[in-house]
């Protein structure tokens, strides 16, 4: 038979089969033009056609008449054959390189996932409180006697005694997250989201600031282990952190280190004065 | 596990469950890959990069959808854009049409495979990822026109001037069957 090379194994495309009805139709149950021999040639290599054998013989009648189409049959069923001879080569598979990378790229994707969540659940509002000491604690006292403050640039976190190193350090880990980390992955929304916490628990602050025992930032760190000098050393350090990022970044946070620069001026004034 | 459990696990947080979805479609989507782009290298980029964008996404993905499809299709368009990417890169390698063919006719049939993946590199992109679709991964019309984002009637154009130009390029190279 001329078309046994479209002799295929049977595909699971079993609802696009097309009808006989339907191929004859396509085929006006009159005499194949060349057109309808390429169509008929598509459709057999779609497989699954039910009209096999009827559309074979319609093929076959106009091909032993037709030189141009027969040699666009044989050239159909090289390809048809090409194909079912490749597809026997079996697939190819990737190196095994490929599933320890993709595991470890999505390994990585939640390490990050999971660090925005504990940023965004624990150390942010934990960082906001810290900040708001570094707000509201001098604008608090300024009219009141304030401590000495050394006059060197920055004052080491080793310079501090005791409990207010170990203070110092554990308010510099929490606003160093949210000024550096947490402005590194999420950049100027979260930051000026948490400039508008801030501001308005600094609000509620001032408003609770008649009631002592109500006080939000009480609660949250107790105030009593903040001294001028830790501010300084907490600001300095932080100032000296933020200095490679962008100026968006700066700014967002800039509120952070603007009590302990104002301080330095003022004491840079007397000074000089 | 079928693939509608094994998403089922994927959502749920497994941490095997990434594993299982790669080691089962990874030959699939690589296959894919590698026809696309030719290259070996850049077919495994783009498969780890088809894995890690699914996971990602896999939250918003229909479970009453077919696994595979999607992943074909999330597949095809990161092929396409290495595709644009590789052509803004400037690159010493010379595309097939550039290369002149100084082979002689063909007289080995094993390498028939060959054959077929240097005709199918002369077509053009989109005859070759619709040719792939469906005589490779054996995708029907209705679903190819879901992965590729075209009708039905475009998906079969396509694939019968993929047909037509490989056969004649078959016969060009003397391929006789």
């Amino acid at each position: 038979m001329i078309l046994s090379g479209f002799s295929f194994a049977s595909s699971n495309r079993s609802h696009q089969k097309t009808s006989l009805l339907g191929c004859l139709r396509a085929f006006g149950f009159a005499v194949m033009v060349c057109q309808d021999v390429e169509d008929g040639l598509n459709l057999l290599l779609d497989g699954d056609v039910i009209a096999f054998a009827q559309l074979e013989s319609e093929i076959e009648a106009h091909v032993a008449e037709c030189s141009p189409c027969r040699e666009r049959m044989r050239r159909y069923q090289t390809l048809r054959q090409v194909i079912n001879l490749s597809s026997k080569v079996g697939r190819p598979n990737p190196s095994s390189s490929v599933l320890a990378s993709t595991l470890f790229q999505l390994e990585q994707d939640r390490g990050r996932s999971r660090r925005v969540a504990f940023l965004s659940r624990t150390l942010v509002p934990l960082s906001v409180a810290a900040s708001l000491f570094l707000i509201a604690w001098p604008a608090r006292d300024r009219n009141a006697p304030r401590n000495e403050v050394p006059t060197q640039d920055v004052i080491e976190a080793s310079s501090l005694a005791g409990t207010e190193r170990v203070d110092s350090d554990n308010i510099f880990s929490l606003a160093h997250a949210v000024t550096l980390d947490f402005a590194v992955e999420k950049s100027t929304t979260v930051a000026r989201a948490s400039r508008d916490w801030i501001e308005r628990a600094i609000q509620r602050e001032e408003e609770s600031i008649q009631d002592e025992t109500g006080s939000l930032l009480a609660f949250q760190i107790p105030r009593t282990i903040l001294s001028d000098q830790l501010l300084q050393s907490v600001g300095e350090r932080l100032n000296d952190q933020m200095t490679p990022f962008s100026g968006t970044a700066r700014q967002a946070f800039g509120f952070l280190i603007v009590p302990v620069q104002e301080d330095r001026n003022r004491n840079d004034h007397a000074n000089g004065s | 596990m079928d693939d509608r459990a094994l998403i089922e696990t994927l959502r749920s947080g497994d941490p095997q469950a990434p594993r299982l979805l790669i080691e089962r479609f990874q030959g699939v989507v690589f296959g894919l890959c590698l026809r696309m782009l030719g290259h070996r290298h850049d077919a495994e980029d783009v498969t780890q990069e088809t894995f890690v964008r699914a996971i990602r996404g896999i939250s918003r993905f229909d479970l009453d959808r077919p696994v595979r499809p999607w992943l074909l299709g999330i597949a095809a368009n990161r092929c396409r854009t290495a595709m644009v990417l590789r052509a803004r890169r400037p690159s010493l390698t010379e595309s097939p049409e550039d290369r002149p063919d100084h082979r002689p006719p063909l007289h080995d049939p094993d390498d028939l495979a060959g054959e077929l993946e240097r005709a199918l590199n002369l077509l053009r992109p989109e005859y070759r990822l619709v040719f792939v679709l469906f005589h490779e991964q054996n995708l029907a019309y209705e679903e190819i026109a879901q992965v590729i984002e075209r009708p039905i009637g475009t998906v079969k154009t396509w694939l019968h001037r993929a047909r037509s130009e490989l056969a004649d390029h078959l016969s060009r190279r003397g391929v006789h069957c």
